[in-house]
């Protein structure tokens, strides 16, 4: 008795289950589409007051730096510069390091965006073979650099060292770094369009 | 009850076979290296409104020559040197531009004659960058249009051919500036690639890089457009050199014995290097003869060549009436490095 009230409660309860949700087959469930994305908009500064590793010292001269001091400024320049970020990749198991040193600057942005897009159609006629969802990154209209700067160089040490500064004062006189260029960007740089990006076998 | 719950797992059982479908060998066989394909779909960029230097490059007395970047732009063809730009598809979606990790025996590369072969060494992970693919046989779009000696085997339509100017502003001195102005006209670079892979031997990273630069038309100016003497076509004309119908195949290292090797010294100076490709082993030992001899056959045959050509290259109107003076066709095809070595050094 017992059993049969329990399965008939069971009963009950499965019934309005099964009619509040139902399956979706295959072929529906292949039609669906994320919908949705992202837009942003911003503004981010690397390195803009100087970074952890170095603080600003009072001239360009790297004789007169202390240990923890170093200035991005060009050489010969009058007034010393804080220095950005560096990032230093080695090639070779016993070999010197590539550089991209003193990264930094303010950018800012208007409508980046990120969204989903299916392609069925148009594209001088390939949209409609290639028919399947791509990753779409909108390109703002226009991105703003204000004192943007990076250089690319190569050196003997992934960190950087001070030359100028014997090895008790916390430098290396042995160490070589040889900027191959730098370059800076301020003002407004206009890019628009979108990056497609799909998987490729 | 027991019944019931058999009959439950048959049916989820049921459904789980409908979703997932088991891949034969033939289709597992095609399935090889995880990559991505990307197209640019509308792109337009315009550096005009922005200030770019380019500095730490010296002069003999140590000061630096801020080489200023101007009127630096890229849109769709036509565009009059950057006056009138729109924007424009570049890749496409059967040829994208595509960043993949494959082995090194899937890679191949199109030689000169029309036929793929490999050039990477067997059995190594490569990472590879490489622009629209170049295709043989149907589907071959003219990469010069007009021009059938630069080939047919862009995958690039005219459409998404692209305009790309910059100039270079050296301010060499006190109150001198000497000018480049670039422009490029109906740019194609397909079938340029970069791939990257580790040698053991050597312990470095190692590669090999092929650039294509097809464009209807390069013209380098040394003035800039508006100044004193560079304000009208015909003064602009006489300050320029043009570049009609041209393209280069660049071709930088083979993998299988002569890999381009970038480096950096112990001492921190820059090294690009194209070893010889018979003389010694990647761990330095000697080769015997029988070895290099196979070494040199397989290079000279498929290794990839280096080829310039230009058309027509006219300095200013090109006629001796006013000064002008035109070079005709030149060219350099079918070179093949069999060493080089570039080594930064301070100055």
């Amino acid at each position: 008795m017992i059993s049969k009230t329990w399965l008939a409660l069971g009963a009950l309860f499965a019934l309005p289950a099964y009619a509040e949700l139902q399956a979706l087959d295959d072929d529906t469930l292949s039609g669906m589409n994320g919908q949705g994305g992202v837009y942003l908009s911003g503004e981010f500064s690397i390195n803009k007051d100087g970074g952890v590793l170095w603080s600003k010292p009072a001239s360009n001269n790297p004789s007169t730096w202390t240990a923890t001091q170093r200035s991005c400024a060009n050489a010969g320049a009058s007034t010393p510069e804080n220095c950005g970020m560096r990032v230093a990749i080695r090639s070779e198991a016993e070999g010197g390091w590539y550089v991209l040193d003193n990264l930094k600057g303010v950018f800012s942005f208007e409508g980046l965006t990120l969204r989903t897009r299916t392609i069925n159609s148009g594209f001088g006629g390939d949209g409609a073979a290639f028919n399947q969802d791509v990753l779409e990154f909108g390109l703002p209209n226009e991105v703003k650099f204000k004192d943007g700067s990076f250089a690319f160089g190569v050196a003997n040490q992934g960190g950087w060292q001070n030359k100028s500064l014997s090895v008790a004062n916390g430098g290396n006189p042995s160490y070589q770094q040889t900027n191959i260029f730098s370059a800076k960007i301020d003002g407004t740089i206009r890019m628009q369009g979108n990056v497609l990006v799909f998987p490729q076998n | 009850m027991r019944r019931l719950s058999v009959v439950g797992a048959m049916l989820l059982s049921a459904a789980a076979q409908a979703e997932l479908q088991a891949l034969d060998d033939q289709e597992l066989s095609a399935v090889q290296g995880a990559g991505f394909g990307f197209v640019l779909d509308g792109i337009l960029m315009d550096a005009s409104g922005a200030v770019i230097t380019i500095n730490d490059i010296n002069n003999a007395s140590g000061q630096n020559v801020p080489i200023a970047v101007k009127e630096f732009y890229l849109g769709a063809t036509g565009s009059n040197k950057g006056a009138n730009l729109n924007p424009v598809n570049i890749g496409r979606l059967d040829h994208p531009f595509e960043i993949t990790l494959a082995k090194g025996e899937s890679l191949r590369t199109l030689r000169d004659d029309g036929q793929w072969v490999q050039t990477t060494p067997s059995n190594i992970s490569v990472l590879e960058f490489k622009f629209p693919e170049r295709l043989t046989g149907a589907g071959g779009q003219a990469c010069i249009s007009g021009y059938a000696a630069a080939g047919s085997n862009c995958s690039s339509r005219a459409s998404e051919r692209v305009d790309l100017g910059i100039r270079f502003d050296f301010q060499v001195a006190a109150g001198r500036t000497d000018i480049i102005n670039l422009d490029f006209s109906e740019l194609v670079m397909d079938g340029s690639y970069l791939r990257l892979w580790g040698d053991d031997p050597r312990g470095q990273l190692v590669g090999e890089a092929r650039v294509n630069i097809f464009a209807k038309s390069l013209q380098l100016m040394s003035c800039a457009a508006g100044t004193a003497n560079c304000t009208t076509a015909q003064e602009q004309t006489a300050r320029t050199l043009t570049l009609s119908n041209a393209y280069a195949n660049i071709s930088l290292g083979y993998g299988k014995s002569q890999p381009l090797l970038f480096d950096v010294s112990s001492n921190g100076q820059f090294v690009l290097e194209l070893p010889n490709p018979v003389t010694r082993a990647a761990n330095g030992s000697a080769r015997p003869l029988a070895e290099r001899n196979a070494i040199a056959s397989d290079f000279y045959a498929n290794a990839p060549r280096t080829n310039i050509v230009i058309d027509n290259l006219k300095a200013g109107t090109g006629s001796f009436s006013t000064g002008g003076y035109n070079f005709g066709y030149n060219s350099i095809q079918g070179l093949s490095i069999n060493y080089l070595k570039v080594t930064s050094r301070d100055l």
